[in-house]
């Protein structure tokens, strides 16, 4: 597969993924808010469910690391870096400051978006602008 | 790293997209290594001068003087 194959199979698996991990959260809270007695057990696995999509995107991320080349894995990597230093520094520092500020607290949730937002960004700042012939 | 990838590119025609599909690398990454931002891995400058037929030296140059 070329490069440029696997960038755009890397960004069509990434884009559905994040889809259907939107849409799956949406439909979770929608059918637990309009549902009552629903078993906890149940409402466990419910809760769980966008989890699934989580690892589609990181899969198609692994995948995109060993398919593309050189410079485009480096890219990733040093995205990827970036977005484990900017959430781990943001939830560290937001956790410190909920225990000791009474900062409100924050549903953990939020790291894996927070991380991904990084993540591109990351990669953003490596970009190369094309240039003529 | 500096390097005179674009001028070799230049002589020979090629756009961008055309050599990084003959290395199978992504326009990119050509584009990348021409203007400096990243430095090939070594399988990579064997196969880009295996492809101008000449010596990796030729192509790059690290700025160090050979005795």
């Amino acid at each position: 597969m070329s490069p440029s194959d696997a960038q755009r199979r890397y960004k069509k698996t990434t884009a559905m993924a994040m889809l259907f991990y939107v849409i799956v959260i949406f439909s979770v809270a929608f059918y637990l808010k309009r549902t009552d007695d629903v078993a906890p057990v149940l409402k466990y696995i419910l809760a769980a469910l966008p989890t699934i999509f989580v690892w589609w995107f990181l899969w198609g991320a692994i995948r995109f690391y060993k398919e593309t080349d050189e410079y485009e894995r480096s890219r990733l990597q040093t995205g990827m870096l970036f977005g484990v230093i900017f959430t781990m520094l943001l939830s560290s520092g937001w956790g410190f400051m909920e225990m000791f500020a009474d900062a409100p607290q924050l549903p953990v949730f939020w790291i894996f978006p927070a991380f991904i937002l990084a993540s591109g960004v990351g990669r953003l700042l490596t970009k190369t602008q094309p240039e003529g012939c | 790293m500096d390097n005179n990838l674009k001028a070799l590119r230049a002589e020979r025609g090629w756009s961008q997209a055309a050599l990084g599909d003959q290395l199978n690398v992504s326009r990119q990454t050509i584009n990348a290594i021409e203007t400096g931002k990243y430095d090939p891995s070594l399988p990579l400058a064997f196969k880009l001068a295996r492809l101008f037929e000449c010596a990796i030296e030729e192509i790059f140059d690290d700025g160090e003087k050979n005795d």
